[in-house]
């Protein structure tokens, strides 16, 4: 019984990391509680939703899912984030949460409240390992999430442009003094960190077989947050862990509590966790120079 | 003071005299923020004690160690850039006012004795200051020169024994220097002891009683101005630097 | 500025003077009605201010903290039979305590984790009005709340509660305007503006953040309470996280930092959706682009610095030559 917990945690965990991921690479850079995550990535799943039903191929759908969701983020991060940059926290903190609310109902005018039946219509097998079930679905959702990252942690360490993603974490005047394109390299940020989270997004879709608007907020932008709170917030390795944690966490509670108060639980153990570390687990070096 | 694997202030032992004007230069790097830093107790020190007027104060949390009659002023002005130029002297003498709590409730607060005596002695000290005009005005939207008078003016309004100068001059111009170092040697004589960090070897050296030089976080020189200008080692830590200009300009 | 100030209190003044004469005019209950819930929201509006825009808290899950003093009140006179007055004041401090504890807890924590707990909280007290259910009766809510009262009398009408709220509303606004002005309020404006040169003031900053949202949640808890004496009914379900953005936006609108502000958004949020009822569908996002547009063009409000209300007073301003340090606590 451990085990499946385990393993069922393990997948969901991984898609948790996912979504974090995407969630940490803006926060890396602009330590902004970028509110509307999970609710325009849902837009994306909501679109390659809409394309699965038109029968196309599902490869295709998915790209264009997560293509539009690198789209809108760059077109928020232009007009709703970037005039607000140097704002302060709490403007561009609230305008973040006006985003996230109009990208919310605006999928609540066009599918409405309702859950809706994913339609991928891969439900993959499952095989029996000495008592423990796991999917193949199960198998391909921590292959994927795992390839991501590792793509991600590569891009961010071996390629110009990820040097540049962490030149401008530390500081945006010397990064744009030593030629990063600060504006272009904080789109492509904003863009990756949707297209990601739309494709964690679909992952989980596929994974319960169902989608509703409440997968950008809920499931998104707060469990992102709640990964932060354990691994610490602003670094990839602490989203990641975090985010393997919460999952575990919760496939445990849920399996050996109650399912009712599972929400409850998890934030009461994360209460207790920021009792006894402020900053997560593994917090980004942000040294406040005075 | 170690930060990791490095060590940005090593075994630095300064003693300083009450009512001297005492100098800290050394270049970029050297761990002199870091030694004010730790001075206030915004780092606690991996290792040493400090002490002020003879008490330990070592492990305190910042705001206690500024109860003891410690100031600063920082590299990167730090004002209160939303609250008017008089509020932020009013901030600076949170620990002198003390009205009583029922008089904040059940009072007009135009009435109160300890508001109006605050703000009586705030506004000496800004006309003190050559800031009186501004005091309605927003202390975000004030000249870069006169921002950096108000934080020594707000530093200054709790009547410190020891004020810490945290380079200055930063971003002046020659002349406004100059109006600078008049007003630190005013201040000299309103009191304090004054520690002052900088870069400006002129404006050191014009009004220090004694200077101690900081490199890679070791103090290597400390004397009165005359000698340090002449040290071998201090000459040899500013060679090859971009301000080795400075080096001829004593 | 002397002058400014007398002006002030003349149309301070003047607006009370109106306002406790407007039920005897407007006979309408439902106007009324909405008039009173316009003054409860006005005090956790007021509160929003004080933690978020005067010490910059950023707290998202405030609807949790009028729960909390709605359930604390509504238990103690419904299941314990305590008087109204007690179980009112009682929630008050319960809510503030629990602020305190919450304080306490996120002292060390940066601005977002801080943000980030707010919400945590927000959901937790959710769960636990939903399912709590020996003590808060779950879905089904507390009824039978009595409507406050003193010594045998009842505010049980619109109009009697309506005088009732009024004067709740006015001791709120005072008592915090008076903070705000206060030692306390410059501290907090300090914490807000920049926390390293508040402690080096000689500020415990954290002491004082604790101290603010503890306050905040003392006047937030009050007013839950108030509320459901009102409606005689508790709910779980109006404690949300959307709730607690609508109740925030209530302080952006009018300004943060802005008291009278805080008014005037609660007012335009509060009447907007009775005005018109697509306007009550759309409301969360209707709030969502004004959320964006005000900050990109009016981050101070409507009654801010450089707000609606500072333009078109800004005009003077440019006569007597000096920027002034407006919006604040005016």
């Amino acid at each position: 019984m451990f085990l499946q917990h385990l393993v069922n945690g393990l997948s969901i965990g991984s898609v948790y990391a996912l979504i974090a991921i995407g969630y940490n690479m803006v926060y890396g850079i602009l330590e902004l509680l970028n509110f509307a995550h999970g609710d325009v990535y849902a837009v994306g799943c909501f679109v390659s939703f809409a394309l699965f039903a038109t029968g196309i191929n599902p490869i295709l759908a998915i790209l264009a899912g997560a293509v539009s969701g690198y789209i809108i983020n760059i077109i928020v991060e232009k007009y709703a984030y970037r005039p607000v940059r140097f704002s302060g926290r709490v403007t561009p903190t609230i305008s973040a949460v006006g985003i996230a609310y109009i990208m919310r109902n605006v999928i609540l005018k066009i599918w409405g409240p309702e859950t809706y039946s994913f339609g991928l219509g891969f439900r993959g097998t499952q095989i029996e390992i000495g008592g423990l079930v796991i999917g193949t679905l199960q198998i391909y959702i921590f292959v994927i999430a795992v390839i991501l990252m590792i793509s991600i942690t590569f891009l961010m360490k071996k390629t110009k442009v990820g040097q540049g993603i962490i030149a401008i974490s530390q500081s945006i005047p010397t990064a744009a003094l030593l030629g990063v394109p600060v504006n272009r390299t904080i789109s492509l940020v904003y863009g990756l960190g949707g297209a990601l989270g739309v494709l964690g997004g679909i992952l989980f879709c596929t994974y319960y077989d169902s989608i509703f608007v409440g997968i950008g907020f809920a499931l998104g932008t707060m469990k992102a947050w709640m990964s932060c709170i354990v691994g610490g917030v602003g670094s990839m390795k602490g989203a990641i862990i975090g985010a393997m944690i919460l999952g575990l966490s919760e496939s445990l509670v849920a399996g050996y509590l109650s399912t009712t108060y599972k929400d409850a639980v998890i934030w009461l153990i994360l209460i207790v966790f920021i009792l006894i570390k402020p900053q997560g687990l593994f917090p980004a070096q942000i040294a406040e120079k005075i | 003071m170690h930060f990791g694997g490095v060590k940005a202030v090593d075994e630095v032992d300064i003693s300083v005299n009450e009512g001297e004007i005492f100098g800290i230069i050394g270049p970029n790097g050297a761990g002199k923020s870091t030694f004010f830093n730790v001075l206030t107790g915004f780092y606690k020190p991996t290792s040493g004690n400090i002490y002020f007027l003879g008490n330990e104060i070592t492990k305190r949390p910042v705001h206690e160690i500024v109860s003891l009659g410690i100031s600063r002023t920082f590299q990167n002005i730090r004002l209160f850039d939303q609250m008017s130029v008089l509020d932020n002297m009013l901030v600076g003498m949170h620990l002198k006012i003390h009205p009583k709590f029922n008089h904040i409730l059940l009072m007009n607060p135009n009435k109160i004795a300890e508001e109006s005596k605050g703000r009586k002695e705030a506004k000496s000290v800004l006309e003190m200051f050559n800031l009186i005009d501004a005091a309605n005005s927003v202390a975000g939207s004030l000249p870069y020169g006169k921002k950096r008078r108000l934080e020594i003016a707000r530093a200054m309004i709790c009547k410190p024994k020891l004020i810490l100068l945290d380079e200055p001059s930063a971003g002046m111009n020659p002349s406004e220097t100059i109006e600078l170092m008049k007003l630190i040697i005013k201040i000299r004589e309103l009191g304090p002891t004054i520690i002052v960090i900088e870069h400006n070897m002129k404006l050191i050296m014009g009004i220090s009683d004694r200077i101690a030089v900081l490199n890679f976080g070791k103090k290597i020189a400390e004397g009165i101005p005359t000698e340090i200008k002449c040290n071998k080692q201090v000459i040899e830590a500013y060679l090859g630097r971009e301000d080795d200009s400075n080096v001829g300009n004593f | 500025m002397n002058i400014d100030i007398k002006k002030g209190n003349k149309i301070s003044i003047l607006v009370v003077i109106f306002a406790i004469f407007l039920p005897l005019v407007v006979k309408n209950e439902y106007f009324i009605r909405v008039i009173n819930v316009f003054f409860l929201y006005s005090v956790v509006a007021l509160s929003i201010n004080l933690i978020v825009g005067i010490c910059g808290l950023l707290d998202m899950g405030r609807a949790a903290f009028m729960g909390l003093g709605a359930y604390c009140s509504a238990i103690l006179s419904v299941k314990l039979g305590v008087p109204f007055v007690l179980s009112f004041i009682i929630a008050g401090i319960f809510t503030g305590l629990v602020g305190a504890i919450l304080g306490f807890l996120c002292r060390k924590s940066t601005f977002d984790y801080l943000t980030l707990v707010t919400i945590g909280f927000n959901v937790i007290c959710q769960v636990v009005f939903l399912n709590w259910i020996s003590l808060t009766n779950g879905t089904m809510g507390i009824r039978k709340i009595p409507s406050p009262n003193f010594g045998g009398f009842y505010f049980d009408t619109n109009i009697s509660f309506y005088y009732f709220a009024l004067a709740f509303l006015l001791l709120c606004y005072v008592i915090i305007k008076r903070i705000c002005k206060s030692k306390l309020g410059r501290a907090f404006e300090a914490i807000r503006d920049d926390p390293i040169a508040a402690e080096y003031a000689g500020i415990n900053v954290e002491f004082y953040k604790i101290i603010n949202f503890s306050i905040g949640s003392l006047f937030t808890g009050l007013t839950g309470a108030l509320f459901v004496h009102y409606t005689q009914y508790a709910s779980p379900y109006n404690y949300t996280l959307d709730e607690s953005i609508y109740q925030l936006q209530m302080a952006i609108l009018g300004g943060l930092g802005s008291l009278p502000g805080s008014l005037l958004g609660t007012f335009i949020l509060v009447a907007l959706p009775e005005i018109s009822r697509s306007f009550y569908e759309y409301r969360l996002l209707f709030v969502g682009i004004l959320m964006v547009v005000m900050m990109l063009y009016y981050p101070n409000g409507l009654l801010g610095k450089s707000g609606v209300g500072e333009k078109i007073f800004s005009l003077r301003e440019k006569f007597e030559g000096h920027q002034k340090a407006g919006g604040k606590c005016e």
